[in-house]
């Protein structure tokens, strides 16, 4: 997770490192921190298959079926 | 195809000797760069083309077959481009790129003995190919011998440059033909010339996820 972080410091529009700390975020359980990280690989890369997906899924785990139909 | 080519082509028919005056050469080299721009853009279908309207004027022309060969099994074609490529090695044997190219078609193949001898003939011609190095190791996997897939792997990293780009997407290019030590040595040394390089930092992290391990070292 440090690697990630670093890396979306010294590059904070770096999409797919969001992606990365997002996982590690996700794998640890802390759900809101990777959902903004998830968030943030989308806004800076939209076609991002794979954040959308991961935030479609831990969005809808977790009940904010609402937030999932943007992501569609 | 476009009119001056068109044109070119029916100039050298009409000629039938295949000797080409100096503006023919520009205008090959014309074809030529337009195939070549495409291949790298990754419009493989329409270099393919290209390559095969230059190999209609000249089918021993030794890049146009080589990188038609190694486009083919991008297309699903392997039995063709082997031949391609055989053809192109015999009309410049000394030309390492053109090993390299036939080598790896030959791993698509699944011949890796004979993938592994011309990698090795490419080495002989140009030592200083990171690239190679790095099929080689890939190919030296693949044949279950690991101490020498390791040996290529240091050659590779000693001959990279030492950019830490150029070492990330080393470092990738091991990941992913499953080679993970050799990921971690290449991103260690991206990240000691810039530990803050934010693409190797990343790729460190995704290798320590892909090992199930979400901490650094």
């Amino acid at each position: 997770m440090i690697d990630f972080s670093a890396a979306v410091a010294a590059e904070p529009r770096f999409a797919n490192a969001y992606f990365g700390l997002g996982n590690a975020q996700s794998e640890i359980g802390d759900s809101e921190a990777a959902i903004t990280a998830y968030r943030e690989a989308v806004k800076y890369n939209p076609v991002h298959a794979n954040a959308c997906l991961a935030l479609s899924k831990l969005l809808r785990d977790e009940g904010r079926l609402r937030e999932v139909i943007p992501l569609l | 195809m476009n009119r001056q080519s068109r044109r070119f082509m029916k100039s050298v028919r009409k000629r039938g000797n295949g000797q080409l005056d100096a503006r023919g050469k520009d205008t090959l080299d014309i074809m030529m760069s337009a195939a070549v721009a495409h291949h790298e853009a990754g419009d493989m279908v329409v270099a393919l083309a290209e390559y095969n309207d230059i190999l209609e004027l000249y089918p021993d022309h030794p890049d146009a077959l080589s990188n038609s060969g190694f486009i083919m099994p991008h297309l699903g074609d392997i039995e063709s481009a082997l031949p391609c490529l055989r053809r192109a090695a015999e009309l410049a044997p000394g030309d390492a790129s053109i090993r390299n190219n036939l080598g790896m078609v030959l791993k698509s193949a699944g011949l890796f003995n004979e993938a592994a001898t011309e990698l090795r003939r490419a080495l002989a011609i140009n030592p200083a190919l990171t690239l190679v190095y790095i099929n080689l190791g890939t190919v030296l996997h693949k044949l279950h011998k690991p101490d020498e897939a390791a040996e290529m792997n240091r050659k590779a990293l000693s001959t990279a440059r030492d950019d830490p780009t150029t070492l990330t997407n080393l470092a990738a290019t091991f990941q992913g033909s499953g080679q993970r030590e050799a990921a971690e040595e290449s991103l260690a040394k991206a990240l000691a010339i810039n530990p803050n390089h934010a693409e190797a930092l990343s790729s460190r992290g995704f290798l320590y996820c892909f090992k199930g391990d979400s901490r650094p070292p």
